[in-house]
C-alpha cells in the first residue's frame, strides 16, 4: 500500500510498526518533525510506549542506552549538533552492544551555522562503533528502521544502527511512500529478547572498568561485529525483500555498471539524481553507471572492490571533508583498492556540503572529469564559488 | 514530468501549497514529489518551494531549474528576484496579482495568467492566505490536475470549516481560469534572460564584515495588513516594541509645547473615564509605525495587553 506523506511522519509510522517500549528524544531546533510525530501518536495511544523528553541530545541517548540495557526496544532521531552532543554516548552504547536504532537526519555541523544537508554529521560518528546505513529515498529510510531493529538485534551483531537519511530532501520531502502492513513486521520483527540485560534476578555488569588485560578483547569483538554485519546486512535485506517484496541489495547496489567504463560512487538521497544522469549519459551511448553505498560502517571492500574491478575510472563523491586531508568515502575507496592491479583510477569530488545543490549538471561535470586523462590527487572542491574566496596561497 | 516552482513568501503558506499540490498528483493517480528550500525562516522573507508531477517514479532530487510552471504568491516578489528564471518556453506563470498580466512587469515572451487570489481569500476566507486559491487557479489554469484532487487535499490536510472555506475559494479561482481560453505560446527564446542574482562579496577568513543589512531589506513591501495604534488607550508598556521582529515600532518623546498638548488632552480624556491613569502619565510618549519595515506580521497586535492595536487592510 502507498500512500504519501512526509519524510519525517513515514519514519514515525516505521517506528510506530517496530513497536520501542522506549523513545527518548530533544525535540528542538536542530530536529524534525520524527520525534513530533511520534510524541503524537504516543499520546494518540496509537503507539504504546514511553516516551522520554529530556534536556539534551546527550541525556537523550544516555535515556536510551539506560532504557536498551534493561532489554526495551529503543529508538531516538537527531541530526547535525544533536548528534555531534551525543558523541561521547555513541560510544557507550556501541561499547556496550545495545541494539539502539536511531534516525539521523544528514545536515551539516557549525560554524559557520548551517541547517541545510550534507553528510558531515553521521560521518564524524565514523569511529563510534555503531554500523551506518544511508537511504536513498523515504521509503527505504522506512524499511531500514525496521531492518535495523532486526540487524541490531542480531545474536551476532549486537551493536546499534544509524539510518541515515537526508535532512530536508527526504525529511521534508512529500513523496509516495510504502507502507509497512503492521501483521508483516509483526512476523519479520519478533519481539526483542536479549540474552544479557539488567536483570535483579540475574545480576550482569555493562560497560565496566576494562583493565588492559581486556580492552583490547573488548573491542575486538566489537570490531568482529561490525564485519560480521558485512553478511547479515544482505542475508536480512533479502528477507525483507521476500516478506516485502521489496529488496535493496547488500551494503552497495550497482546501478548499469554491468558494461560501464566510468562509474560514479555516491551515497544518499542524491544518488537519485546521479542514475537520472546516467540515464541521460547512456542515452547518449557514454558506457556510465552508478554506485550507491548503502552501508558505510561496516565498509564493504570486498564488494567495492569487486564492482570498480576493470574499470577505467571511478569518482567519489564525499558530502564531507576530512579537514586537511580529503573526503572520507574517498580515503577508505583508496584504501580498498590498494594492492589492486585491476583497481582503476580514482577521483574524490567534494560537493553538496550544507546544502549546496547537486543538479545533474554537476554530475555531467564529473563524469566529464573522470573521464579526461588526469592523475590522481586528493578530493577536488566542485563547484567552489572561486570569486568569494579570501584565501592566502602559501 | 512536470516541474513547478512557487515563489512565496514566509507565512503565506508556499511549502503547503507545494505538499498540497503533490497530493492531489498522487490522488489523480500520479508519482509526485514536494520539498521546500527554506531560507531565513522568517515570516515574510521569499521562501521557494517545488513539486514534480510524473507518471513515473521520481528519483530526482535537485531544486528545480527549469520549470513547466510558477507560480508567483506575492506580486511583489517580481521585482526582488527572478521568478522566471528557466521557465521553459512552453511554460506559464501564475501571478497573485489583480493586474493584468501585460501590467505584472514579466518579459512579453512568457505566457502570463493573472488571478486576485488575494481578494478572493479575503472575500471567501477572510484572510489573505493564497496558497488554496493559487492552487485552485493553477488546476484551471494547466488541466494538469483535476480540482477534485485539489478539494481532496485541502479537505484532508484543513478539515472541517476552513478547510470548505478554502475549498471555496480554490473553486472560484478554478472557474475564473477555466473559463480564460489559454493564449497561444510565446515563441522559444522571446523573452530576454535576465542576469541571475550572483554574489560575488568576499567572503572573509571566519567573519563576515557587513553588519546591518536588515536595514536594505525593506520589510514593509511586504505589507498586507498594518496595525493601527490607538495611542489614546496607550498605557507605553513596551511590549509592541520589544515583540517587534523588525523594529518598526518607534518610540518618540515629545517636547515643549507638543509635549503639554498631549499631557492636557490626555488628562481630559482620564476625567471623562475614557482611559486609565497610566496613560496620562506618559501621554509625552508616541509609539510610530516605520512603514519601510513594517510587514503587517499582527505580532504587536497580538502582544497588546489592553488590545490596542488593531490590523487594518492596506488600501492597495
Amino acid at each position: 500500500m502507498r500512500e504519501i506523506m512526509e519524510g519525517s511522519h513515514a519514519i514515525a509510522l516505521a517506528v510506530k510498526a517496530a513497536r520501542p517500549n522506549v523513545v527518548a528524544a530533544y525535540p528542538i531546533t536542530p530536529q524534525t518533525h520524527i520525534v513530533e510525530d511520534i510524541s503524537q501518536l504516543i499520546a494518540d495511544g496509537d503507539l504504546d510506549a514511553q516516551y522520554v523528553k529530556v534536556e539534551s541530545e546527550h541525556s537523550a541517548m544516555s535515556v536510551c542506552l539506560g532504557a536498551s540495557a534493561t532489554g526495551a526496544r529503543t529508538y531516538t532521531a537527531t541530526t547535525s549538533q544533536g548528534l555531534a552532543l551525543m558523541h561521547e554516548v555513541l560510544f557507550n552504547a556501541a561499547g556496550m552492544r545495545l541494539p539502539i536504532v536511531m534516525t539521523v537526519a544528514n545536515r551539516a555541523l557549525s560554524a559557520p551555522l548551517s541547517i541545510w544537508n550534507d553528510h558531515q554529521d553521521s560521518i564524524s560518528e565514523r569511529d563510534s562503533g555503531w554500523i551506518q546505513i544511508y537511504a536513498e529515498d523515504n521509503t527505504e529510510a522506512s524499511d531500514l528502521t525496521i531492518q535495523a531493529y532486526r540487524i541490531a538485534e542480531d545474536s551476532r551483531i549486537q551493536v546499534p544502527v544509524m539510518v541515515c537519511m537526508d535532512g530536508y530532501t527526504l525529511t521534508h520531502t512529500y513523496e509516495p511512500v510504502e507502507l509497512l502492513e503492521q501483521d508483516l513486521v509483526d512476523d519479520f520483527l519478533p519481539p526483542y529478547r536479549p540474552t544479557d540485560f539488567l536483570n535483579v534476578s540475574d545480576p550482569k555488569s555493562f560497560g565496566m572498568f576494562a583493565d588492559p588485560n581486556y580492552y583490547t578483547e573488548f573491542r575486538y569483538q566489537n570490531h568482529r561485529a561490525l564485519e560480521a554485519a558485512k553478511a547479515v546486512i544482505p542475508e536480512i535485506s533479502s528477507e525483507f525483500g521476500e516478506v516485502f517484496d521489496r529488496d535493496y541489495g547488500g551494503l552497495i547496489e550497482e546501478y548499469r555498471c554491468d558494461d560501464a567504463e566510468y562509474v560514479l560512487m555516491a551515497m544518499g538521497s542524491v544518488v537519485g539524481t546521479l542514475k537520472d544522469t546516467v540515464d541521460d549519459l547512456r542515452d547518449d551511448g557514454v558506457r556510465v553507471g552508478a554506485i550507491k553505498l548503502r552501508s558505510y560502517r561496516p565498509f564493504p571492500v570486498d564488494e567495492i572492490r569487486r564492482a570498480l574491478a576493470g574499470l577505467e575510472a571511478v569518482g567519489i563523491l564525499d558530502k564531507n571533508i576530512s579537514l586537511g586531508f580529503e573526503g572520507a568515502l574517498f580515503t577508505d575507496v583508496k584504501a580498498s583498492l590498494y594492492h589492486d592491479d585491476n583497481a582503476p583510477k580514482a577521483f574524490g569530488f567534494i560537493a553538496g556540503l550544507g546544502g549546496r545543490d547537486i543538479p545533474k549538471r554537476t554530475f555531467v561535470k564529473m563524469f566529464d572529469y573522470i573521464r579526461e586523462d588526469k592523475k590522481s590527487s586528493n578530493s577536488e572542491f566542485f563547484d567552489l564559488n572561486t570569486q568569494i574566496l579570501d584565501f592566502q596561497e602559501v | 514530468m512536470k516541474e513547478v516552482r512557487i515563489h512565496g513568501r514566509g507565512g503565506q503558506g508556499s511549502v503547503t501549497a507545494a505538499e498540497l499540490l503533490a497530493v492531489a498528483a498522487f490522488e489523480d493517480g500520479k508519482y509526485s514529489q514536494a520539498f521546500p528550500f527554506f531560507g531565513v525562516e522568517r515570516r515574510g522573507a521569499p521562501v521557494t518551494a517545488f513539486t514534480r508531477l510524473s507518471d513515473k517514479k521520481i528519483r530526482l532530487r535537485s531544486q528545480i531549474y527549469e520549470p513547466d510552471y510558477v507560480i508567483v504568491q506575492d506580486a511583489t516578489l517580481i521585482a526582488a528576484i527572478d521568478v522566471t528564471s528557466g521557465l521553459k518556453p512552453e511554460g506559464m506563470v501564475i501571478v497573485n496579482s489583480e493586474k493584468s498580466p501585460e501590467e505584472t512587469g514579466l518579459d512579453a515572451g512568457i505566457e502570463v495568467r493573472t488571478i486576485d487570489a488575494t481578494g478572493i481569500a479575503l472575500e471567501i476566507i477572510g484572510r489573505p492566505i493564497v496558497n488554496t486559491t493559487l492552487l485552485g487557479a493553477f488546476a484551471g489554469a494547466t488541466g494538469e490536475i483535476s480540482i477534485e484532487s485539489i478539494k481532496r487535499s485541502v479537505l484532508a490536510r484543513f478539515p472541517g470549516k476552513v478547510g470548505e472555506l478554502n475549498v471555496r475559494a480554490a473553486e472560484k479561482a478554478y472557474q475564473i481560469m477555466a473559463a480564460t481560453e489559454r493564449k497561444p505560446h510565446a515563441k522559444a527564446g522571446a523573452r530576454e534572460k535576465r542576469e541571475t542574482h550572483e554574489i560575488h562579496e568576499k567572503i572573509g577568513t571566519a567573519a563576515i564584515g557587513k553588519p546591518g543589512t536588515s536595514e536594505i531589506t525593506k520589510t514593509g513591501d511586504w505589507r498586507v495588513f498594518y496595525p493601527e495604534l490607538d495611542m489614546e488607550q496607550c498605557t507605553r508598556c513596551g511590549k509592541c516594541l520589544e515583540n517587534c521582529p523588525d523594529a518598526a515600532i518607534i518610540e518618540r518623546t515629545l517636547s515643549g509645547h507638543e509635549a503639554d498638548a498631549a499631557r492636557k488632552k490626555a488628562e481630559e480624556l482620564e476625567k471623562a473615564g475614557k482611559i486609565k491613569k497610566a496613560a496620562v502619565k506618559k501621554a509625552h510618549i508616541r509609539y510610530e509605525l516605520d512603514p519601510t519595515y513594517c510587514k503587517g506580521c499582527g505580532i504587536c497586535a497580538n502582544e497588546c495587553p489592553i488590545k490596542g492595536i488593531k490590523m487594518k487592510l492596506e488600501e492597495k
